[in-house]
């Protein structure tokens, strides 16, 4: 049953201009969805609409378990990471970080310690729970942050660009945490809006926007079979599907591969 | 950036590291205005002054501040000094008797200047000076956020005529968490700028002047953008000015600041019943 309804949402900063055009799609119990899109796509106005950081709606609407999505049950059950660490880093060291969002939620004192342990040991920050943000390198920095949200016990997460500020190692990282994560709460869903296509290629659901409106909305082998349009829309092909691509041109029957373990197979024939 | 070191937290375990940051706020307001106190003659000011300092000299020793890092403050005040000396000695005719004359007249300039004027500047210098020393004791023996913990619970009692305290201790505490970050912006910035051919270092006063416009608009319009984020982010995690909220980080009142709290109070009724009382020590 799908969780999250996005259901024809429209929506403009500046009249006349609409950032989303009908906006729909669906996000299930425990689904990894990545929305991927250029600069100015409408990504990150998705998010900002879900976690209701925007005014209203100018169409459509946004549905949690088949119902109106009101206030309380976004900050109830909704979670969202931002791209800049250092901007959504609010208290003074990693332990006040995670503490403030408790803090929000009026989780009694003596409970605060045992949670602050238990999630900063998931993303593996607990050496560090009495540094300052500004000892942290940014990955670990957006680890703190995702320690924050899960902490008080979303049913979504958002991840809004969440690894686009970061070198390659902390994206790594920061990737490889989210497949951890859903490994260990099978009923988690996760948002990623993303830019990087190869973590869109490991997702179970891709929603593909271009100017406002959602192209695809697909798995991400459906949605990466259309070679051209995703290029001409100014996104990357995902390092398997290039690779694909450049053996079949070399007259390799590898089409029916779908990951690159069956590509290897596929070749080794 | 380093060098804005002066007056930070220093991370020593000491006696006063270790007091609640309530006991020291309060102790060093009740310091201050025994500092400000005038007291029955002039040679019981100059004895209360002195007493006091040797007594802060101490504090100072216990929290690993060296006279050093005091005169480096003290030199930011010496020009105001200075200017104040040379007003107080046209302006200040007070008949305070020292050395059995109240004045000396300057032969030749029938300029006549009167003891007062050289004791009421040195006065206002010892206390600026004391006042500086408590406070570089206090800011380097307490983190940033633990004074403003005890400066929301002295300022509790305004909740009750609907003074947001909580929202002012919460901008105080977000604006201590970004220094370091605008520092790091500042220095991004200046460099951006100086790879573009700004000088910040050398050129006239109307070019210098250019050159910090060059650095401040960008960090100002980077500080905006800063500022919706974190407010999105704080709001995302469920931050309402109007809500209640419950407290992560608890000030809890010891032993060694009912000792150091008491001994401030008996020292602070003694000197201001002397004062009310007018006892003159010589």
């Amino acid at each position: 049953m799908a969780r999250l309804t996005l259901k024809n949402v429209s929506f403009s900063y500046v009249e006349d201009e609409p950032a989303l055009i009908d906006v729909s799609f669906d996000v299930k119990q425990s689904e990894y969805v990545t929305i991927i899109g250029k600069n100015g796509s409408g990504k990150s106005t998705i998010a900002k609409l879900i976690t209701g950081l925007l005014p209203e709606l100018d169409n459509g609407e946004i549905l949690l378990d088949g119902e109106k999505i009101k206030e309380e049950q976004i900050r109830e059950k909704i979670g969202i990471v931002f791209q800049n660490p250092d901007n959504q880093f609010i208290g003074s060291t990693v332990r006040d970080d995670i503490a403030f969002g408790l803090e929000n939620h009026q989780v009694k004192h003596d409970d605060m310690d045992k949670i602050i342990d238990e999630y900063s040991e998931l993303v593996s920050m607990k050496p560090f729970l009495d540094k300052e943000p500004s000892a942290l390198s940014g990955g670990q920095k957006q680890r703190v942050a995702i320690a924050g949200v899960l902490a008080m016990h979303p049913e979504i997460i958002i991840l809004d660009e969440a690894t686009a500020m970061l070198d390659p190692k902390g994206k790594k990282e920061i990737i490889s945490l989210i497949h951890q994560l859903k490994k260990n709460d099978e009923k988690l869903s996760i948002i990623s809006i993303t830019h990087d296509v190869e973590e869109a290629f490991l997702s179970d659901h891709v929603v593909v926007l271009n100017e406002g409106k959602v192209i695809y909305d697909d798995t991400p082998e459906n949605v990466f079979a259309h070679h051209q349009e995703i290029m001409d829309i100014g996104l990357d092909l995902p390092f398997f599907q290039k690779l694909k691509d450049g053996l079949i041109k070399e007259g390799f029957a590898v089409e029916n591969c779908q990951n690159l373990s069956q590509l290897e197979d596929g070749l080794c024939q | 950036m380093a060098n804005i070191s002066i007056g930070r937290y220093t991370p020593y375990d000491t006696f006063l590291h270790r007091l609640d940051p309530r006991t020291k706020l309060v102790s060093m307001i009740l310091i201050m205005v025994m500092i400000f106190f005038s007291y029955g003659s002039t040679w019981t000011n100059l004895i209360v002054y002195g007493v006091l300092m040797v007594l802060i000299y101490i504090l100072m020793k216990v929290a690993h501040i060296t006279l050093k890092q005091l005169f480096r403050q003290l030199k930011l005040i010496w020009v105001m000094m200075l200017f104040l000396f040379v007003i107080n000695l046209f302006t200040v005719k007070e008949p305070l008797e020292l050395f059995g004359s109240v004045s000396f007249t300057i032969p030749g300039l029938n300029w006549t200047i009167y003891y007062s004027a050289f004791i009421n500047t040195f006065y206002i210098f010892v206390r600026l000076a004391l006042m500086l020393s408590l406070t570089l004791i206090l800011t380097s023996s307490t983190k940033p956020m633990d004074l403003t913990y005890a400066l929301e619970w002295l300022l509790h009692p305004l909740k009750w005529i609907k003074v947001p305290i909580h929202v002012f201790a919460m901008t105080i505490s977000l604006a201590l968490r970004f220094i370091p970050t605008l520092l790091d912006e500042t220095e991004r910035i200046m460099k951006a700028q100086a790879s573009r051919g700004v000088d910040f270092q050398d050129g006239k006063f109307k070019e210098k002047i250019r050159a910090i416009i060059s650095l401040i608009i960008p960090l100002i319009a980077s500080s905006l953008g800063r500022s919706i984020d974190l407010a999105n982010a704080m709001i995302a995690r469920g931050y309402d000015p109007d809500k209640k909220r419950t407290r992560y980080r608890l000030l809890k009142f010891h032993k060694g600041d009912l000792f150091s709290f008491i001994t401030v109070i008996i020292v602070f009724g003694l000197l201001l019943t002397g004062m009310i009382l007018g006892v003159k020590i010589i």
